[in-house]
Formats: structure tokens, C-alpha cells, sequence
């Protein structure tokens, strides 16, 4: 066994599992219909939803290969203004806090239905703010390790999801019709899935700490693919089990969907708790992905030495804390809003700015 | 970040040096006249009674003078190559150079510093002084040793018999025996300004990492503490997360399993006065095996007991936890005639689920500390003792479940089939972790524990390797290798 | 990096906050024998229009207090406006609290069943912890519902036990068919608004499960009696397993007599006219159980000749069932839902909950083939000499 060398360095398999960490969560839990009015054949709109994203990382590969600088908020930064360059990284940095507050209010939601009913909201999330600051302490090496660790539990998720079709219960009758709405309110209601991707913006911070051999489009186009397929599956089975009524009205419709299905085959008289856990695992990891993210972004505006790292950790865990508390404990959650900023920030500004970035004149910004 | 350590320590102890200069003038340099250095070593040892001294006068008429510790040296040595020669000699002695022809020992050296002196003779030597020549030292030390005996705590069924002892130069050297390749490298360093302890490091160059022999160098080099008594001292030193509840070295007093660690580059760390070695890095996967495992004439067993252990970590860990959170948080989870059951035997029960399970691991780890050290038959009237009255009388008197105890005795034997004691210990305590967010929190607590805990373990690392290696950073290669080695 | 001074003074702080944190979460603790599990829940109306609520919910005796060691059970009503006030009701004359997560099955009144269950649908969709795979069955008329779930099930201790065992084992149901929560809320959710659960009765010593309530707009419309049901089936989820038929065939000297137990496949297409015309094209394999009288063997021609018996037999059973359901102009086979799916300009101009089914045509066509003749014992050889 020879020592593997420059183990802090990461490659294509930390690359694509980082992706698909990042982007799996919200998704996972409650496609197919999230948005507060949706159309039948949700399935679609998640696979159509992914192409932006693709394009996404073919322009983001496009810019690393030009200015041969894989931190893309540095070329940036030497391509603008700092009028420009700080309102953008401060709005960035206040749009991942909403996302990661976004994502633990959703948490606190799906505990208090199925784990811990009668817990108050504040003492469940408290509980987790101490772990997510204490984890996120631990810096990205240990998070990306964990996430390549925990993606067993992944692997299981996908499994079942795909044995889940071969289930007595799925009938394919109940998905078609495909199409009965016109193609500007497809296109419209499309917006919400799309957001399900959102999560790849944290590779922005991610990518330079690659080794100098990863191969970046292969790997995150290739984990964005296995979320959409994971999500056109939820999709589907959740659609073809369920119908389309009362999988609408589900909170959860893949928990319910394992609640029912699995019922008689496994020693646990309901997966669906089990299933609950490692979406709780998935939560925490993107929770760690995020704040890191965020920390990163903080210090780009504020830089600060490595002693001091802990404060911008403390700082978001700290904002977001306080906003998770001061809202309701239950909010019918409006999805609308979170939406359309989640495709601005994720997709509609990181590729405008590539665009300007693909216009200017090619320079060379590599460190060496 | 957290759990990693101070950089440095400052000393506060008073060291040797500074002591010797109490004493007497280090910066003089030593003398060459027995009534002159007399008095001083006389002082340095003093109150010591096992210093001895020895006055005689050559045929020459020149006065000699021999001062040792009595009980390291070899006396008749000393008597046979030393002072009989000496007591022969008709001519003066002009230079330390002619002892070369007188004396019929190995090897003696002229002396040099104070400090020095005095550490070769702490270390079992003999000063010799001749009047009017520089003194020297005549390496005449001989330790106190024991023969190489069988491994008395690493019990394995197929494993070779032989076991390490105190001398780390003897333990090299039984090294040797197994890897005879002149790849083997091997340095040695002095640990602590009191103790003095001899420490080798083994490693077998082109398997290991250059880089984690320079770390490792470069600590064992800064080492600057009073005293290197014992080898937990010294892992806890080279851990980079001192204050995690994870060994990040292992030791062993297998030879053989020296020999497979060193092939897989590793590096061997020898202590003076222990019978056990430091092997570092090591990975949570190291502590799954044995170097027996490769010893199963069908490479499935390998694969087989290596997932037992592995399954058995997962239950032994985590399965109190598990049933205090299903039973007083989500019985739902548990199929409904088990429920039944469960119910049925809680019923009289007056403890809450997260009681009972305290209750008895706490039993449970009593019941292991106290046959641990005991001779083994009356360790095992206490495992008998203890197995009835926790198993049999504690349910019959309705204080626990049988149920419950179903379950702890599960986890404690699962738990034991861990090769590595050391490792077992930290996983007891994770238990109670477990159990303590299970009873709190229920399934979410429990989730939320266990996912920190493999963060932590993902953060640590043994001399710079990552602590989950194969797998994390991911080596599919490797992790097949752990299970199924390649012939 | 947190500064080391710093560092024994922040986990000390974290540790009391988690430590005071774990006090508070206890308020979800619960011991498994602190909840009074619910395994069956009966509801229905009475006289006075209010609901009735029984709940089954084992007796927990310590391990070896009783001889017998089984499992004694002890069903409890209450009443009230709602169902959940009745529930909440019962909450007071228990000790410990009702925990509803091992439901296994939900037993409703017929006189509830006929005057609409929307309500209660809705009760339990709402309820987290409640699975929705509980299994549905509505209680004829004849039985309390309270008298059913207090019924001493044979061989199954606990009669919400035996229930789900017995749906659990699907293979001997060709008589009635499983349905859980969701599943009926998913049926009924389907255009045509109809969907079925079993109907159940019990007498002095056993339970008896058998034939579908007919289910439109969450009311008890009809019934789906024997054949029916397995007829329902075919027609629903296009197969059928362990269908028997007993055949009397009239023949010159003796009646023939004879037992077959068939799987049909059914293959649904249709004609877009104006009403629909269905074509049901089924396809069975069957196994010849019972052959009577002695002396006559299973030739090839007495094989025809039971196949065109059985044929008809089938095609009858299965035109008597849709016209039933014609009659009653429901339409709980997902046969609507079929052309909806697959054309929903075409299907909207069929007007199929008013019209639409009711004057739909179809077409059946049989075609049945035995393939086992009881292999065990070869009974068709015939002796030579003596």
C-alpha cells in the first residue's frame, strides 16, 4: 500500500460526488410537485430543467480553459470593477444564506411531521445549528471526505428508487397524459424545477482546489445527469404509484411512496423513516457544502487569515439561526419567491457573467 | 481545527544541565587527575548508593580511579578485561591512546563534555582515570533483559509465537529476522531530558512515504518533554488530534504483524522499556485486521470475518442507541408484533428505555474493567457472577427488560470481535454518545450523532493519511484489496 | 482556527448547551409501554347521526404472567360529533396515550360507507403518523362494527392482525381484492370518481372477507358479489390469478362435472366512436382440479368441450358485471381513466361520468386454454386384461 499523495488535493471522484451532493437535497424530498400550482407531468420539467445547467458548466469550462484560472471569482475580480465585483459577491453571499435557510426550515418541517411531533421547532433546529457549526469548523477537506464517505448511503437511495418501479403499485397508466397545457405555462412552471439544480453553484469555490488533472465538465455534467435521472424517477414512480391528485397533496411524496411500498418486506415495518435519515444525512451535507460556501464568499469580500476562519462560519450559522427562529414554525411555504431567486443566483447572473468573461480578451491568470 | 493540537510546549522543568552546573563548573574541562575528578563525580552522585568506586595504584606507582553504577555493568568484565590487565601493566601510561594496548575490551572512548560523561555513565559505563592521562569511558554496560517470550495480550489461534521485549535495539533486531532487506532503515533517537529513553524508527524504504518518515523524524527530533515512560505518551506526541477519541497509531507486540505493517509503509516506532511497538499511520481499516487474517488457507475467510467485524462495529456501536430511540421515540418502526412483544416485556418495567440501557452498559463495561486485570480464574468467576446476576436476576426481578438485555449482550460481544483493544475502548464511549443523543432526540438525535461522528473520523488523519483511506478519498482498488487480497 | 486557550472553554460550552438541549428534546420521549397501540379502528354512525369510534388495542400482560401466552386484546368506543372528538373521547377512558403508528387495518360501518366517508378520508390523510398502507374494510350491515373488531379471530390472536395476514397472503383472492388507504384515494381520485373496498362480516366464530362495496364520490353504491370481484379485477389491473369455476355440463347419460381454476389476462382496446366501444380480449391458462363422473377422461374432445362451457361461462360473468355497474352508471375499473390517458380530447367528448359509460358498448371474446390436467396422479390410464 503506497501512500497516496497529495491526499488534500481532490479528483474526479470527489468532483462528482461533491455535485451531486450539493444539488440532491431539496429535490429528493419533494418533487415532483413543490410549487404551489403545478401541471401533471412534472417529469418532464425536471428533465428538461437540467439543459441550462449544462450549459451552465460547458460556459464555466469554457471560461477555466480561456484565463486557464480555475477560480473563477478571481479572474472576476481581475476582469471588473469593484463596484461591479462587490455588490455581485455580497448579493451571491446573501442569496446561499437564503438557500441554506431555505433548506433547514424545510428540515424542521419534515422532522416535526414524521420524527418528533411534539419537539418545539426551536430546540430541533438548535440541535442542529450546533452541529452544522461545529462541522463546518472542521474545514472542507473533512466535509468533502465525509460527503465521498456518506455516498453509500446515496447508492441506496438510487437502488431503492429503481426497485421501486418494478413495484406492484406503479402503473404506468396514471402518468400519460404528457401534454395538456400550452407551452408557455410548461415553460413557466418549469422555473421551479429547474431550481432543483441550483445547488451547483457552490462548485464556483469548489474548483480550485482540485488536483491539476480532474477532468471538471466530465465529472459535474456527469453527477447532474444522475440528479436529473434521480429526479425523473422520483418523479415518475411517485406520479405512476400515487396518481396525480394525491401525490399533489403530499408533503413528501417519495417518503410516503417507501412507507407504502416497502410495508411487508423488511424487517422494519416502515422504511420510510429510514429513508427520512438519510435524507437528514443528505440535508447535513449540503448544509456543511453551503456554509463553507458562504464562509468562502465572506471572505473574498472580507479577507481574513487562516486563524480567523472560524468567525464568518460563525457569523452565517449565526444569521441563520436567528432568521430560522424569528419566522413562524410553520409556514405553508411560499415557493415562488425562493424560486425566482434561485434561478437568478444559480443560473441567470453566473451565466451572464461567463458571457462577459468569454467576451473579454484572453489573459493568462494562472498562480504559476 | 478543532482537536488538533498546540504547536509548541515551553518547558518549565528544570533539566539536567542546569542541574550538573548546581553542582559543578561544566564549562571546566574534565581533569586528568584522580584527586582533582574524585570529589566531583562523588558529588554528582551523590546520596546514590548503588554509585561504586574503586582506588587502586598501577605497578607504575600511578594512582587509577574507576567509578560505575553498580548493577547496569557487567563486573566481570570489568574485573577480567579491565583491571587485571591494568594491574599488569609495568610501564606509565602516557596517553589514553595506550590503553588500546592494554586493555582487552571492545571499545572505550576518551571523554569528552561533563553532560556527556555523566549520560554514559547513568547509561551503564565505567569512567577510568589513570593519573595524568584524559579519562575515559570503557563501555562495559550490560541491561537487565529478558529472554524473547510468547505475545502474552495479542492471543491469536494460527499467528506466530514470538513476542517483542524491552530493548527496542533486541526488538530491532528481531525485525531484521523477518524483513532481511537492506531497504529496512532504521533510526534511533534519545527521548526526554530526564529519562533518557532509547526510541528506534523502522521503516522499509520505497514503501512509505517519504514524507511521513520526515514528519514523524521531525517530531520525534523536537520531542522535548522530562520524561518518555510509556508508549501512550509517545502516540499521543505523534497524533496530530491528541484530543480525539480515536487512536491515530496502534501498537502491537507482534513481530510478524511488525512485518506486514512495515510492508504496507508503515512506519515502527520501538520504545525502551516496552514490549510493545507504535505503528503509525494507521487507518480505521487497519484496525479491522489482523495480522493472522493472512493466514486462512481460502482467501474468503478474509473477506468474511473482515465484514463481520465490520458489521460487528456498526451493531456494537450503534445498537442500544438504535432500540432506546425506536422504543421511546418511533415504535412505529418496529414490526407490529415485535412491538407487541417488546411492549409485553416492558410492561413491568419501572426504568424509561434510556435508563435501562445506561444502566447496563454502564454494568456492562464495569463487569469487563474488573475481570480485565484479574488472574484469569477469578476473572471468570466474576464473568459468571456478573453474566447471571445482570442477565438472569436483574430481569426476574423486573428491573430490566429481557429484551434490553438481549441487546447489550449482543453489542458487547459484537463490539469484542475487534482485533484492536485500543479501538474498542473508544468505541465503548461513542455507545454511550449514541445513546445519550438516541435518548434525547430519538432517530433524528441518533442520525445527527452518527453523521458527526463520520465527519470527525473523515477529519482525522495519522501522520498525514487520512484516517478513512480507502475509503475516503475513495480507492476502489485498495478497498477490494481489504477484503479480497490479490494472491 | 479557534485559538487553543480558547478551545476547552467552547466545547465545555457547547457540551452544557447540548446536555440542557437533550433535556427539553425528552418531550417527544415516550415509552413503547407508555402508548397504548391501536392495531384496528372501527367507525361508524348511529342512529343520532353521531360517529362511533372503536378501537382494538392489545392487552400488554408481562412475559410469563399468563399460561397461555397469547395475546388478549380488549376493544374500546367512544362517541361524538366528529370523529375525532369520538377519538379524543376515547382518549380519557385509556391510560396511556393512543398511538395510532401500528394501524393495520380501519373497519367502516356500512350505514357510514353509504352516507359518504369524505371525512374521514381527510382525517386520515391529515394524521402523520398514521401509515398510509392501513388496509380499508367495510362491515355489513348485519355486524356492529364494534362487535366485528371484538370478534376472536380463529387461529390469528389479534383480528387487525388477522386481517392483514390475510390480505397479506393475496394469492387466495380472487373473491375480493386488498385495498389500502392510498390506494382507494387513488382510485377515487381517477376520472371516473370510483373505487372499491371489501366488504366484511363475522359471526360466532369466524371472520368471513369476501366481495367489493362499490365506492362513488365516497359513497356505498353497490356491490361486487363472487365472480364479480375476481371479474373486477381482470378488468382493472387486466389479470386475474386463481379464478375457479365449477361447471355442470349436460350430457346424454350423466351430467359432466368439473372444477377448473384459470389465470386470465385481459387485453383492453378501444374504438373511438361515439359512445365508446370496448374490446376485451382475454386470454386464460387454466388447470383442470375435478373431474366427474369416473370413466370419463380427460381427452382432448371432452377438454373442448369444457373450454367452450368455460369460455362461456367467463364471458357471461364478465358481461353480468359491467352491466351491473352500467346500471349503475359507475365505473370503478380505471376504464375511463384508459382513454383518458391515452386521449383526453377524444375522451372529453364521450361525457363519461353522465353518459359516457353507461351507454358505452363492448365486445368480449374468451379464448381459454387448459394446460394441466392435475399431473399428480395421472388418472386417465386405462387398464388391459385383468
Amino acid at each position: 500500500m503506497i501512500l497516496e499523495k497529495n491526499e488534500n488535493k481532490f479528483g474526479n471522484w470527489e468532483l462528482f460526488v461533491f455535485t451531486y451532493s450539493s444539488t440532491i437535497v431539496l429535490g429528493l424530498i419533494f418533487l415532483p410537485y413543490i410549487s404551489d400550482a403545478e401541471i401533471r407531468s412534472a417529469w418532464l420539467k425536471v428533465m428538461i430543467g437540467v439543459v441550462p445547467y449544462i450549459l451552465f458548466l460547458y460556459l464555466l469550462f469554457k471560461v477555466i480553459k480561456k484565463f486557464n484560472q480555475r477560480d473563477i471569482f478571481k479572474t472576476f475580480d481581475h476582469l471588473s470593477t469593484n463596484w461591479v465585483y462587490y455588490p455581485i459577491m455580497f448579493y451571491l453571499f446573501v442569496s446561499t444564506l437564503y438557500s441554506i435557510f431555505w433548506g433547514i426550515k424545510s428540515l424542521a418541517i419534515v422532522i416535526q411531521t414524521y420524527l418528533l411531533q411534539n419537539t418545539e421547532q426551536w430546540i430541533v433546529m438548535t440541535v442542529f445549528f450546533i452541529v452544522l457549526w461545529v462541522s463546518a469548523l472542521y474545514g472542507i477537506t473533512a466535509i468533502t471526505r465525509v460527503v465521498v464517505l456518506m455516498f453509500i448511503c446515496d447508492i441506496v437511495v438510487v437502488i431503492t428508487v429503481v426497485i421501486l418501479i418494478f413495484s406492484e403499485e406503479f402503473k404506468w397508466i396514471n402518468i400519460p397524459p404528457v401534454f395538456t397545457v400550452d407551452i408557455f405555462t410548461f415553460m413557466k412552471s418549469s422555473l421551479s424545477e429547474m431550481t432543483r439544480y441550483g445547488g451547483i453553484i457552490a462548485l464556483l469555490s469548489f474548483l480550485p482546489l482540485l488536483k491539476k488533472d480532474t477532468n471538471i465538465f466530465k465529472s459535474t455534467s456527469s453527477a447532474l445527469l444522475l440528479v436529473m435521472v434521480m429526479y425523473t424517477l422520483v418523479s415518475l414512480i411517485t406520479l405512476g404509484t400515487f396518481g396525480y391528485e394525491q401525490t399533489l397533496t403530499l408533503l413528501s411524496p417519495l417518503t410516503a411512496l417507501i412507507q407504502t411500498t416497502y410495508a411487508d418486506v423488511a424487517l422494519f415495518e416502515r422504511l420510510d423513516l429510514f429513508f427520512l435519515t438519510i435524507w437528514i444525512w443528505a440535508l447535513y451535507k449540503a448544509a456543511m457544502i453551503y456554509v463553507w460556501f458562504a464562509a468562502d464568499l465572506f471572505q473574498r469580500v472580507i479577507p481574513l487569515n487562516e486563524k480567523k476562519e472560524w468567525i464568518p462560519i460563525t457569523v452565517i450559522v449565526g444569521i441563520i439561526s436567528v432568521i430560522t427562529m424569528i419566522t413562524p414554525s410553520f409556514v405553508n411555504l411560499k415557493w415562488e419567491p425562493y424560486n425566482i431567486n434561485m434561478v437568478i443566483y444559480t443560473l441567470a447572473l453566473p451565466i451572464v457573467l461567463f458571457v462577459y468573461m468569454l467576451l473579454r480578451k484572453k489573459q493568462d491568470f494562472s498562480e504559476n | 481545527m478543532l482537536f488538533k493540537k498546540k504547536e509548541t510546549v515551553e518547558p518549565v522543568t528544570l533539566s539536567f544541565d542546569d542541574y550538573l552546573t548546581t553542582v559543578i563548573n561544566v564549562y571546566e574541562s574534565i581533569p586528568s587527575s584522580v584527586s582533582l575528578l574524585k570529589p566531583k563525580m562523588e558529588a554528582i552522585f551523590s546520596d546514590s548508593y548503588d554509585f561504586s568506586e574503586r582506588n587502586f595504584s598501577l605497578p607504575s606507582g600511578q594512582k587509577s580511579y574507576l567509578c560505575y553504577l553498580s548493577g547496569l555493568i557487567n563486573e566481570e568484565l570489568l574485573d577480567d578485561n579491565v583491571i587485571k590487565p591494568l594491574l599488569h601493566r609495568e610501564e606509565n601510561i602516557e596517553v589514553s591512546d595506550d590503553f588500546e594496548n592494554i586493555l582487552t575490551l571492545k571499545s572505550f572512548q576518551p571523554v569528552t563534555t561533563w553532560e556527556n560523561t555523566v549520560e554514559l555513565i547513568l547509561a551503564g559505563n565505567v569512567l577510568l582515570i589513570v593519573n595524568g592521562v584524559k579519562p575515559v569511558v570503557l563501555f562495559l554496560a550490560e541491561k537487565n533483559l529478558r529472554n524473547v517470550a510468547d505475545p502474552t495480550t495479542e492471543y491469536q489461534v494460527y499467528g506466530s509465537k514470538l513476542g517483542f521485549i524491552e530493548d527496542s535495539r533486541t526488538n530491532v533486531g528481531i525485525v531484521r529476522q523477518f524483513i532481511q532487506d537492506p531497504r529496512l532503515k532504521t533510526k534511533e533517537y534519545q527521548l526526554g531530558k530526564v529519562s533518557k529513553t532509547h526510541a528506534s524508527l523502522v521503516y522499509l524504504e520505497q514503501y512509505v512515504d517519504v514524507k511521513t518518515v520526515e514528519t514523524i523524524d521531525s517530531y520525534l527530533k523536537g520531542f522535548n518533554q522530562k520524561h518518555m515512560l510509556s508508549l501512550g505518551q509517545l502516540s499521543k506526541y505523534v497524533s496530530r488530534h491528541p484530543n480525539s477519541i480515536f487512536p491515530q497509531a496502534s501498537k502491537t507486540e507482534r513481530p510478524d504483524h511488525v512485518a506486514y505493517a512495515l510492508t504496507q509503509g508503515k512506519v515502527v516506532l520501538f520504545v525502551d522499556n516496552s514490549t510493545f511497538c507504535l505503528l503509525a499511520p494507521i487507518t480505521f481499516m487497519d484496525m479491522l485486521e489482523t495480522s493472522e487474517d493472512h493466514s486462512f488457507l481460502v482467501s474468503w475467510n478474509l473477506t468474511f470475518i473482515r465484514l463481520v467485524r465490520l458489521i460487528s462495529l456498526l451493531f456494537g456501536s450503534s445498537l442500544p442507541a438504535l432500540y432506546v430511540a425506536l422504543v421511546a421515540f418511533q415504535p412505529e418502526l418496529i414490526p407490529t408484533t415485535l412491538t407487541i412483544n417488546v411492549a409485553q416485556s416492558r410492561a413491568q418495567i419501572p426504568l424509561p428505555a434510556t435508563a435501562e440501557a445506561f444502566l447496563m452498559l454502564f454494568a456492562l463495561d464495569v463487569l469487563v474493567e474488573a475481570s480485565i486485570r484479574l488472574p484469569s480464574f477469578v476473572g471468570q468467576t466474576i464473568g459468571i457472577v456478573g453474566g447471571l446476576v445482570i442477565g438472569t436476576a436483574a430481569v426476574e426481578a423486573g428491573i430490566v427488560s429481557n429484551v434490553m438485555v438481549i441487546v447489550i449482550a449482543l453489542t458487547a460481544v459484537a463490539i469484542f470481535t475487534l482485533p484492536n483493544w485500543e479501538f474498542v475502548s473508544s468505541w465503548r464511549i461513542v455507545r454511550y454518545a449514541f445513546v445519550l443523543s438516541a435518548a434525547s432526540f430519538g432517530l433524528y438525535g441518533l442520525v445527527l450523532a452518527i453523521g458527526f461522528l463520520c465527519l470527525h473520523l473523515a477529519k482525522l488523519d495519522s501522520l498525514g493519511r487520512s484516517y478513512l483511506y480507502p475509503l475516503t478519498p475513495f480507492d476502489g482498488k485498495e478497498l477490494k484489496n481489504f477484503f479480497k487480497p490479490q494472491r | 482556527m479557534i485559538k487553543h486557550t480558547n478551545f476547552k472553554k467552547i466545547s465545555l460550552i457547547i457540551l452544557i448547551i447540548m446536555f440542557s438541549l437533550s433535556l427539553f428534546g425528552c418531550a417527544d420521549t415516550r415509552e413503547i409501554d407508555q402508548r397504548t397501540i391501536v392495531i384496528g379502528m372501527g367507525l361508524d354512525k348511529t342512529e343520532e347521526d353521531e360517529y362511533i369510534v372503536t378501537l382494538q388495542v392489545p392487552i400488554l400482560v408481562p412475559n410469563g404472567a399468563t399460561e397461555s401466552g397469547t395475546n388478549d386484546f380488549e376493544t374500546i368506543t367512544g362517541k361524538g360529533e366528529f370523529v375525532w372528538e369520538a377519538i379524543t373521547n376515547l382518549e380519557a377512558s385509556t391510560p396511556t396515550v393512543l398511538f395510532f403508528g401500528h394501524l393495520k387495518a380501519i373497519a367502516i360501518g356500512e350505514r357510514l360507507a353509504t352516507e359518504g366517508m369524505d371525512h374521514i378520508i381527510d382525517l386520515l390523510d391529515r394524521r402523520a403518523p398514521l401509515a398510509n398502507e392501513v388496509f380499508l374494510l367495510i362491515i355489513r350491515k348485519q355486524n356492529d362494527v364494534h362487535d366485528f373488531l371484538n370478534q376472536e379471530s380463529p387461529l390469528i390472536s389479534l383480528p387487525a392482525l388477522y386481517i392483514d395476514r390475510f390480505f397479506g397472503a393475496d394469492q387466495k383472492v380472487s373473491r375480493t381484492k386488498s385495498v389500502r388507504l392510498f390506494q382507494f384515494r387513488r382510485d377515487h381520485d381517477m376520472v371516473s370518481h370510483a373505487a372499491t373496498i371489501p366488504l366484511a362480516y363475522s359471526n360466532e366464530d369466524s371472520i368471513f372477507i369476501e366481495d367489493l362495496g362499490v365506492f362513488h364520490n365516497f359513497k356505498l353504491v353497490g356491490e361486487l358479489k363472487g365472480h364479480e370481484a375476481g371479474v373486477g379485477m381482470l378488468l382493472k389491473d387486466k389479470k386475474v390469478d386463481h379464478m375457479n369455476y365449477s361447471l355442470d355440463i349436460e350430457q346424454p347419460n350423466t351430467n359432466l362435472k368439473a372444477s377448473i381454476r384459470v389465470n386470465l389476462v385481459n387485453n383492453i382496446s378501444y374504438d373511438k366512436t361515439n359512445p365508446v366501444k370496448m374490446n376485451f380480449n382475454i386470454n386464460g391458462k387454466g388447470e383442470l382440479v375435478y373431474l366427474y363422473p369416473e370413466g370419463i377422461y380427460s381427452s382432448q374432445e371432452t377438454l373442448n368441450k369444457i373450454v367452450r362451457e368455460l369460455e362461456k361461462e367467463i364471458s357471461q360473468d364478465i358481461t353480468d358485471t359491467i352491466n351491473k355497474m352500467k346500471r349503475l352508471n359507475v365505473e370503478p375499473w380505471l376504464l375511463g381513466h384508459r382513454i383518458w390517458a391515452m386521449d383526453t380530447e377524444y375522451f372529453s367528448t364521450l361525457n363519461w361520468n353522465e353518459t359516457g359509460w353507461r351507454d358505452a358498448e363492448y365486445d368480449v371474446s374468451v379464448n381459454v386454454e387448459i394446460e394441466q390436467t392435475g399431473q399428480r396422479g395421472m388418472l386417465d390410464k386405462k387398464k388391459i386384461g385383468d
